[in-house]
């Protein structure tokens, strides 16, 4: 579509009409209308319409237009020349092809869905170039009809431009604002991370400080537990010893205190086994002296005295002899 | 600027707008105050896997169960080993208790304890000794007999020397040689000596399964079970007062 605009060609008027339904908006419409319904009003007005057109777009737009405009509107422009020298001035106002559709060719699919719809009368291309009209009206008619198709033009081809303008306007400083936003985040952020990181390598360094006495202490424990588990199994040991030297110690007495007793009681029986032989002496002694004057005692009492000695000394002998046996053993 | 426009425009704003709010939560959040104290108040404790010899001296429970019993005779003097199975009785052969004109009690650390009574059972080689102190310690009765191949523990005093620990394992059960005891008896090769008769055999878990009361000459060791000692101590009866030496001769 817009390459009709760099190009003096005879579709460029062909264009005109055709695209005008094409465009976006019903002003696109009128212009396109007036284009075409006035192709021999006077190229200076349709100038001002176009540049009127473009009065409430922002200045890329506007400079954008003007570049678009430039080509077209340099036959126009130089409006008091009649239209006698008509290819005099077309062959110089040929505006260079690549300074127009360079900028201006957008990548939209619009072309292929241009349909050229039927020429109008007047429209008719004769030739390649404005040289080539044959008389001065369809000359004339083509040097003002040159500048009718550029409001359609240039509605066309600004409608979308218009838009993505309006877009950046809007997109391009809210990323701007967003973007910086974030820098300034990221760059608090940063600087507060980097504070704490130093207070945490401050801790850090403190903790493991405490940590290495910790471990010190740790060690020193469980050398003392070692220790004191070597102390505990020896204290055990020599406990278990001496409960047992007791226990002995405890039999041995037991052994002795009953050993005590057995003496006592041999000691008890040897006291009265030498009683008893005492008496057996003591009393034969007496029935010795008493046979010695038997005339003067009771031969029966005699008899009684002398048979209790024989008992007394029996018994002694007795019991010295138990004692003499329990001594053997 | 049309309808068409704004609606998209304002596509776009939500669109960015999702884009923020998703953008936020990928950005790294600002530090918060920093902490005055990383330093945990209690730290974790870790539960211990095993009791070792935790007890107040360093003895574990088995060493402090057992008890040393002297027996004085009136024509001899012996010695045995026993167990308390609460605080003040004591579970032991008859046959170290019998005949005797006094009995002792010593403890593994060496203390005294006064008997007050002493109980023998008729239908097997078991007595009940009754203390004035306090026990140490007391072990608990296995639930029942073991089985061949247990392990046993027998802790006692052998030769009525020191407190010792020995361990074997179940054989299997015989009835009793000695025509002592009624039922069966426990047969296991823990080395036991004269003087260990009234030992407790411990199973690995500490608990009671049987009383040590006699060995052979190929060193089997003979168990009064667990069994017949619940038993005996359930029924009232079975235990009567032993009689003293002195008063009988």
């Amino acid at each position: 579509m817009t390459s009709h605009l760099g190009t003096d060609d005879g579709a460029l008027s062909d264009s005109g009409p055709t695209e005008a339904p094409l465009g976006g908006t019903e002003d696109g419409r009128d212009r396109a209308a007036e284009s075409a319904a006035a192709p021999l009003d006077p190229p200076a007005p349709k100038g001002a319409e176009a540049a009127d057109v473009t009065d409430d777009h922002d200045d890329s737009s506007q400079d954008r237009l003007d570049r678009l405009a430039a080509p077209l509107s340099g036959p126009v422009a130089p409006e008091p020349e009649p239209p006698g020298p008509v290819a005099a001035p077309a062959a110089p106002h040929r505006p260079p092809a690549p300074s127009v559709t360079a900028p201006v060719v957008p990548p939209s699919p619009a072309p292929t869905a241009f349909v050229p719809g039927p020429l109008p009368p007047g429209y008719a291309p004769s030739g390649h170039g404005a040289s080539e009209l044959s008389d001065g009206a369809p000359h004339a008619g083509f040097a003002a009809s040159a500048p009718a198709p550029l409001p359609a033009s240039l509605s066309l081809a600004d409608v979308a431009p218009r838009r993505r303008s309006q877009w950046a306007m809007i997109v391009i400083p809210l990323v701007l604002a967003l973007l910086i936003a974030l820098s300034t985040y990221l760059l608090v952020t940063a600087r507060a991370l980097e504070r704490r990181n130093a207070e945490w390598e401050q801790v850090a360094r403190s903790t493991g400080q405490d940590l290495a006495k910790a471990r010190d202490d740790l060690a020193g424990a469980l050398a003392e537990l070692d220790g004191t588990r070597a102390q505990l199994d020896a204290a055990q040991t020599r406990i278990t010893e001496l409960a047992d030297e007791k226990a002995q110690l405890g039999d041995d007495r037991e052994v002795q205190q009953r050993l005590v007793d057995f003496q006592s009681k041999v000691s008890d029986a040897a006291r009265n086994v030498t009683s008893a032989l005492t008496s057996c002496v003591d009393g034969q002694n007496k029935l010795i002296t008493y046979l010695q004057d038997s005339a003067m005692y009771d031969p029966v009492e005699l008899t009684r005295f002398r048979t209790d000695v024989t008992r007394v000394c029996d018994s002694a002998t007795d019991a010295n002899k138990a004692l003499q046996e329990v001594l053997t053993r | 600027m049309t309808r068409r426009g704004t609606t998209s425009l304002r596509a776009a704003g939500a669109a960015l707008s999702v884009v923020l709010a998703a953008g936020c939560g990928v950005l790294p959040a600002l530090p918060g105050p920093m902490p005055t104290d990383i330093v945990p108040s209690h730290a974790p404790i870790a539960e211990p896997t095993q009791t070792g010899n935790l007890s107040v001296d360093g003895f574990d429970a088995a060493q402090r169960m057992a008890v040393r019993i002297r027996n004085i005779g009136c024509s001899s003097l012996s010695t045995g080993s026993g167990f308390a199975i609460d605080e003040s009785t004591l579970i032991t052969n008859r046959h170290v208790v019998a005949d005797s004109d006094d009995l002792q009690v010593s403890t593994y650390d060496g203390r005294d304890i006064a008997v007050t009574a002493a109980s023998i059972a008729g239908l097997a080689d078991l007595a009940v000794v009754r203390t004035a102190q306090p026990l140490p310690a007391a072990p608990v009765l296995a639930e029942s007999d073991p089985a061949p191949g247990d392990p046993v523990t027998v802790v006692g005093y052998p030769l009525g020397g020191q407190l010792t620990v020995t361990s074997g394992q179940v054989i299997g059960t015989t009835t009793d040689p000695l025509n002592e005891n009624l039922g069966e008896v426990l047969i296991t090769d823990a080395p036991v000596e004269p003087g260990s008769s009234g030992s407790a055999a411990l199973d690995s878990e500490g608990r009671v399964i049987g009383v040590v009361y006699a060995k052979n000459s190929t060193g089997m060791s003979f168990v009064v079970p667990v069994s017949t000692l619940r038993a005996m101590l359930a029924d009232d009866t079975s235990f009567v007062e032993s009689t003293s030496c002195a008063t009988t001769s």
